[in-house]
């Protein structure tokens, strides 16, 4: 019964201190990207960039990296062990890898700005659970997303 | 006697210590500082440096580190994982430890007497439970000033 009750509050306090965080997180991002939204942003290599007109002439070029390291909340590993059983489309978890995502290219394009770029290609991306190598059942996830691109100016 | 001359032997031995650990934060910010000045390396993810020419290739240069988990920040990690949201030491942590790899592979590039390395890609793989291997390479070459 004490257990169940445990599990009962950590279940509450994750939904509700992770949606607000969530939401909040969400409100920052869409202000930012509003911001720099005019910023050319492209995952074009240079030889495919040389094509457009007006052809780029730089003289700098610097590689940026943006980070973020994210947890998901007790809430939504629960419902993922669940969904794990009957199957289909985890939208819990898609919310939290997109607003990491979101949030290192941000972090990545503002170092950018700061330095003075005028443009940003070849934008990569990569995802990796830091938490354990075997996905075994219950483990919490800790995801890390990393940005890296060059600019140029 | 003895005892006079233990106390000036210990009273040395102190004395250095204490110069010792009073010149050692310094000496490393200097030293840090010295790297920083050398650190002139074109680093970029295309296969081209813009107004400059390739001269020579010297061909692939990596750098990797491995990193486990700090006792205090799993703690934190623990709170986070029931409220959810970014874990701000591990971020810290991470982007450190890229930096060092991105260091191992400069030194290698000027081992070669490279002046850029490009192409440089990064990868992250968790190796055991709870340490992370962060793993950069690239092509380093020689480009005209």
């Amino acid at each position: 019964m004490i257990n169940l009750g445990i599990l009962i509050t950590l279940l509450f306090a994750g939904y509700f201190c992770g949606s607000y965080f969530e939401k909040k997180h969400y409100k920052s991002i869409i202000d930012r990207e509003k911001l720099s939204s005019k910023f050319p942003v492209s995952s074009f290599t240079w030889k495919e960039r040389k094509k457009f007109d007006p052809p780029p002439e730089y003289e700098h070029s610097k590689l940026f990296i943006g980070e973020m390291v994210v947890a998901s909340d007790y809430f939504k590993t629960f419902v993922g062990g669940l969904r794990g059983m009957l199957g289909g489309r985890l939208k819990t978890f898609e919310s939290l890898l997109d607003r990491a995502r979101r949030e290192a290219r941000l972090r990545m394009i503002h170092k950018a700005r700061d330095w003075g770029a005028k443009e940003v290609i070849n934008v990569k991306i990569e995802t990796t659970n830091i938490n354990n190598v075997n996905a075994r059942k219950g483990s919490k996830p800790i995801i890390e997303v990393m940005v890296y691109a060059t600019g140029l100016k | 006697m003895k005892g006079f001359f233990l106390s000036i032997t210990n009273y040395r031995i102190k004395f250095t210590k204490t110069i010792y650990f009073t010149l050692k934060w310094p000496l490393a910010i200097l030293k840090y500082t010295l790297k920083l000045w050398e650190f002139k390396m074109v680093i970029s993810n295309i296969d081209y440096v813009p107004g400059k020419e390739i001269i020579e290739h010297y061909g692939l240069v990596q750098g990797s580190t491995i990193r486990a988990k700090h006792i205090g920040r799993d703690i934190a990690a623990g709170f986070k994982n029931i409220l959810g949201g970014e874990l701000k030491g591990y971020t810290e942590l991470l982007h450190e430890s890229r930096r060092e790899a991105i260091n191992r592979m400069v030194e290698q590039a000027k081992q070669m007497n490279a002046n850029a390395i490009i192409n440089v890609r990064f990868a992250t793989s968790s190796v055991a439970a709870g340490a992370a291997e962060l793993f950069a390479y690239g092509t380093a070459v020689k480009i005209n000033d």
